[in-house]
């Protein structure tokens, strides 16, 4: 998921799926359940436009890459991962 | 329903030093898995913060009642009044039960967080087994203190898992937490009889949550 988010960030923040899919390696069936669950968090927005779908980053997608080392290793102390 | 210790006079108002400092640890750690749950959005985090803050509360309640006690003791020596004393035991018998019921909830939704299911029955299944047991049984303190010792067994054995899993010494730290968190209930539980289980059930529960304080301090420094 993180993997993702850096990939959608490092694209200025908007993204096509086939770019997504050829740079995280994913299956994707795989990348589509991690987007939907990126959605539910409301990390990244989906956007429909003329030439496709795409999605951006949101602040708290952002917030969440910033922080990301404070969130894994707390999971990961606390045993949450 | 009372609590009842016999505690060494010199370990008086140290105890409740300690259920504050109990308190206040959980709180940070309550706190601070909120503010990840905020974060990520991660549904374990949300439950470990409800379950500290529980566990808090009922430290500040346990806090509470034994300065209200020590008060109205030292307030029976100078002036003895029946209404007081009966008012002291009511807030007494209340307030006992308010703090077994948040520590079990702490419990029992620690114990939940670890099987990493998400079911709301489940949960509540838990949560009603745990209560009703308690407020059925004859003797509720001791099956208090028997059922919390049970779900920190079960926390243990989460830790315990992942750290074998891991290889991450944090899991194992937390481990020993919550082992010492059992052992203390189950020493608490002869305090009735040796002044001496008031005071080892204290200090076990110190080195609990100091571990847990020092895991939570390595986990925010190495952002």
């Amino acid at each position: 998921m993180h993997d993702i988010l850096q990939v959608v960030k490092n694209k200025n923040g908007k993204i096509k799926p086939t770019h997504i899919l050829y740079k995280s390696n994913l299956s994707h069936q795989m990348m589509e359940e991690y987007m939907k669950e990126l959605i539910e968090k409301k990390f990244i927005v989906e956007n429909s436009e003329k030439t496709g779908r795409t999605y951006s980053i949101t602040q708290k997608g952002i917030n969440f890459l910033d922080k990301y080392g404070l969130i894994k290793e707390f999971t990961s102390s606390f045993g949450l991962d | 329903m009372a609590l009842i210790h016999l505690v060494p006079n010199w370990f008086l108002r140290f105890d409740i030093g300690l259920e504050i400092l109990f308190a206040i640890v959980t709180f940070v750690v309550a706190y601070y898995s909120y503010k990840i749950y905020k974060l990520s959005d991660q549904e374990e985090s949300r439950i470990l913060s409800i379950a500290f803050l529980s566990i808090s509360i009922s430290y500040l309640i346990k806090a509470v009642v034994n300065l209200l006690i020590i008060s109205g003791v030292d307030d029976k020596i100078s002036n003895v009044s029946f209404s007081n004393i009966q008012t002291l035991q009511n807030v007494g018998i209340f307030a006992n039960g308010a703090y077994i019921i948040l520590f079990t909830i702490g419990l029992v939704l620690l114990a939940y967080m670890t099987f990493k299911i998400r079911s709301l029955r489940a949960l509540s299944l838990l949560l009603a087994t745990n209560v009703f047991v308690m407020f059925l049984s004859q003797n509720k303190i001791l099956s208090f203190y028997l059922l919390s010792s049970l779900l920190t067994i079960y926390i243990s054995a989460h830790y315990y898992l992942e750290y074998i899993k891991k290889n991450n010494y944090k899991n194992l730290a937390l481990f020993f937490a919550f082992i010492f968190l059992f052992f203390s209930g189950i020493i608490f539980i002869f305090s009735k009889i040796y002044y001496i289980s008031y005071v080892i059930g204290h200090l076990l529960e110190l080195a609990s949550y100091l571990i847990i304080l020092l895991i939570l301090i390595s986990a925010i420094r190495k952002k």
